[in-house]
This record gives C-alpha cells, sequence and structure tokens, in this order.
C-alpha cells in the first residue's frame, strides 16, 4: 500500500495539473467571446459586398452564373483542397477532425485518377501531412492571428484564383470547423471555387434591367471582375475567424473535462489517503494494545 | 434646394475587420484608381475602385480626417459614401512601432524566400509578404513619418 507521504504528493501534483487546466478554460472562454464578436464584425463587410455585386450584375445585365468564376466545370482533372487548423494543440479532436476530413477528401479524389493541391494553414495540420509523407504539401501558412487573418486569406484567394483562372485547377474546397455554438464541432467542406449557390440567388435576368445612373470609375467590368476575388477573400476570411473561435470552444470544453477529471482523481486520492490514515491508525492501537496484553499477562 | 445646413456627406468606412469611421462630412477625398476624387454633397451616384493610399473627410468642424487605406471599392448614392476597404485605420490611431516590426518581418523573409534560405518546417508566401510590406508602407506614409 502506498503511503501517506506518497499519496499526498500525489493529490498536490494533481491540483497543480488542476490549476493549469482550469487557468486554460478561463482564457480559452474569454479569446472565444473575442473571436464571437469578430465574427459578427464581419457582417457590414460582407453585407455591402454582396450588394456591391448584386447592383453590378443587374447593372450590367450578366448572368452571374455564366461567369468564368461561378460556372462550374464539367471536366476535372485537378482540385485544391485548403485545410484550415489551428497552431496549438490541448483541443480535443480540433485539429485532426479537420486534418482527417480535407486527407478523405484528398483521397476520394486520387481514387477517381483527379490530382490535387493540398495547402493547409496551422502548424498541426502541416505536422500531421509531413508526419504522413504520404501527401505532397503544395502550400502552408503558420503563425495565422486574427490581425493577419484577412492578409492571409487574400494570399490564399490569389494563388487559386491564379491557378483556377489558368485552368491550373478546376475545384477548390476549403475544410474548417465552421462555429455554431461552443460546444458543438462542425468540420464542413465547402466548395469556394467556382463560386457558390448565395450570389447565384442574387440576380437571374428577367430582362428588368435596374435603372441606375451610376459612374464607373474606371468602368462596371473591372470592377465587377475585382470585386468576385474579394467575395472569395472574405470567404476565407471568415472561415479564418470561425475556425479560430470553434478552437477556443474545443479547448474550453477540453480543459473542462480535464479539470473534471482532476476533480475526480483527487477525491480518489483523498479517500485512499483516509484509508491509508486509518490503517495506520487502527495498526498503532492494535500495537499498543498487544504490547499492554503482553505486560499484564 | 434643400437649405445649407442639411448638406452633408454620411461617410461609412467598412473593413473586413469591422466598421472603422461613420459620420458626417463635408467633403471625401478618395484615392481613386484612376487618381484622387473629391466628393461634395449631392455628387452624382458614382463607383469607384480604390487604391491603396490616403482617404480625407472634411468634418463639420473644419478638422480634417485622414486614414490609411488599402485597396477596395467605394460607391456614393444618396449623399453616402461606402467605402469598402480591404484595410483601413485613422491615421493618428497607426502604431508605428508595430509597422516598423511587420516591415522588418516582411523584408527578412522576402529576403530569405529569394535566397532559398527559408528554414525547414516554416514556409512563406511572397505574395502575403509583399501585400503586408505594401500596406505597412503606407501606413508609415500616410502617418508622416520616415521609414528609418
Amino acid at each position: 500500500m502506498a503511503s501517506q507521504r506518497d499519496i499526498r504528493r500525489r493529490i498536490v501534483s494533481v491540483q497543480n495539473t488542476r490549476k493549469i487546466t482550469k487557468a486554460m478554460q478561463m482564457v480559452a472562454a474569454a479569446r472565444l467571446r473575442r473571436a464571437q464578436m469578430r465574427i459578427e464584425s464581419t457582417r457590414p463587410y460582407a453585407l455591402n459586398m454582396l450588394e456591391f455585386i448584386g447592383q453590378l450584375a443587374r447593372y450590367l445585365q450578366v448572368d452571374l452564373s455564366m461567369h468564368p468564376l461561378l460556372k462550374p466545370r464539367t471536366e476535372i482533372n485537378k482540385v485544391a483542397v485548403i485545410a484550415l487548423t489551428a497552431d496549438r494543440g490541448l483541443c480535443g479532436a480540433f485539429n485532426s477532425n479537420i486534418i482527417r476530413r480535407a486527407l478523405d477528401l484528398v483521397d476520394s479524389y486520387t481514387a477517381q485518377g483527379v490530382d490535387y493541391d493540398l495547402v493547409v494553414m496551422g502548424r498541426k495540420g502541416v505536422g500531421t501531412v509531413r508526419f504522413l509523407k504520404k501527401y505532397r504539401l503544395d502550400k502552408a501558412y503558420l503563425d495565422v492571428t486574427e490581425r493577419t487573418a484577412f492578409l492571409e486569406a487574400q494570399a490564399l484567394t490569389n494563388g487559386v484564383i491564379r491557378r483556377y483562372t489558368a485552368d491550373e485547377i478546376d475545384r477548390v474546397h476549403l475544410v474548417f470547423n465552421r462555429f455554431k455554438s461552443p460546444m458543438e464541432q462542425f468540420v464542413t467542406d465547402q466548395v469556394i471555387l467556382p463560386i457558390q449557390e448565395e450570389i447565384m440567388g442574387l440576380y437571374t435576368p428577367t430582362g428588368a434591367r435596374e435603372h441606375m445612373d451610376f459612374l464607373f470609375d474606371p468602368s462596371p467590368e473591372v470592377i465587377l471582375a475585382d470585386l468576385l476575388p474579394s467575395y472569395v477573400e472574405i470567404t476565407i476570411y471568415r472561415a479564418i475567424l470561425e475556425g479560430m473561435a470553434s478552437e477556443h470552444g474545443a479547448r474550453m470544453t477540453a480543459m473542462r473535462n480535464a479539470s473534471e477529471a482532476a476533480d475526480e482523481m483527487i477525491d480518489d486520492l483523498t479517500l485512499a489517503m483516509n484509508r491509508a490514515r486509518q490503517w495506520s491508525i487502527t495498526q498503532e492501537i492494535l500495537e499498543v494494545v498487544a504490547g499492554a496484553d503482553a505486560l499484564s499477562g | 434646394m434643400a437649405s445649407e445646413e442639411s448638406l452633408h456627406l454620411r461617410l461609412e468606412l467598412v473593413a473586413p475587420a469591422g466598421l472603422v469611421f461613420e459620420g458626417d462630412c463635408e467633403m471625401v477625398v478618395l484615392p481613386a484608381a484612376t487618381g484622387e476624387i473629391g466628393i461634395l454633397p449631392q455628387h452624382a451616384p458614382l463607383v469607384a475602385q480604390l487604391n491603396i493610399g490616403r482617404l480625407r473627410a472634411l468634418r463639420a468642424d473644419g478638422e480634417w480626417l485622414t486614414f490609411a487605406v488599402a485597396e477596395g471599392f467605394a460607391k456614393v448614392q444618396f449623399n453616402k459614401v461606402i467605402v469598402l476597404a480591404d484595410a483601413a485605420e485613422e491615421a493618428s490611431q497607426i502604431d508605428i512601432e508595430r509597422v516598423r516590426r511587420s516591415i522588418e518581418r516582411a523584408t527578412q523573409r522576402l529576403e530569405m524566400y529569394h535566397q532559398g534560405t527559408v528554414p525547414e518546417g516554416d514556409y512563406v508566401d511572397p505574395y502575403r509578404e509583399q501585400l503586408a510590406l505594401r500596406r505597412a508602407r503606407n501606413r508609415l506614409k500616410v502617418a508622416g513619418v520616415p521609414e528609418k
């Protein structure tokens, strides 16, 4: 049986671990709140952007679904898969869920004879891909913060749009964790090129031309051609922010579980220690009684 | 014609990270792709592409507000100017030290990339670094500070 001192030492060690997990839980909760607010803050930009695009499409009488960036391609020879993971761990299965989903996607395309470009954000995802040695990593982005997230989104967009318009790739997938609630983990695979649904819903040519006497600088065509990539940028930016919020949510949950496990362990150890203490007291009494018996006998 | 007092322009400056400025102005000067455009109240409806540069707004009290903005778009309609910029900061809010650090970092990373000395396990996207560099330099320029 472990001595009282050994058990006491273990209790103190678990208590210290619990202090750390508890602190990490609080930090994650605070970061989560800020990340949620940041997602909310992207709304004015995104909504205005959609309105700009819709207005221009109506003005130009163009069916957006026929635009090169929106028109689905019939033949797929190569795809790009972008996976958004985190730089840090200690957040449960968060990173492995995302990277597994992305690699499954790559595998299924490979099985169909379709080539791939793999782009990964976050140290954890990059680490897994390098460890597996089975996949070609095309590009990686590390140390992304909320502050630089839009820059990163623009760089990602620039890379895929350049290759997409040059017909080097025919489809782009974005795999990330959509933020629904702090408790829910929800890995999504979204096709971002060709541009999907939302914009298509904005305008269907009905023949009714919106009357607008706008001046354009330089020309409406040039502006529209520039707005569509910006739409992809804001889509990726939002996905990065949602991923960050989900990461904090996942870490909060993981750390709460860890703290609860520590509580349980402390309870068990305390019980064991009390048993050990009682056992030693009983032992001492027995010895005293035995000694007294021997004297009087 | 409306009375003079009611002739204001509403400026909304929006960046991806959120609303940067919202308020009434007498005049807005946009860094349009084809050159600066001054917007006064009752300007004709306009959609313009914006360059990286400086956006200025004249407040009713005669004070000029200056913003460092990155590429974007602007729409003028009904005495309202909506600016969507990839990044926007008021000149007085610019943290010079941080901008200098990001210039240093981007320059360093570009150098590593071009000399092929990117350490194992690190990755550099030259497009991203150039974008960061261009934005940081514009911030310094708008803030009126030399690069040092």
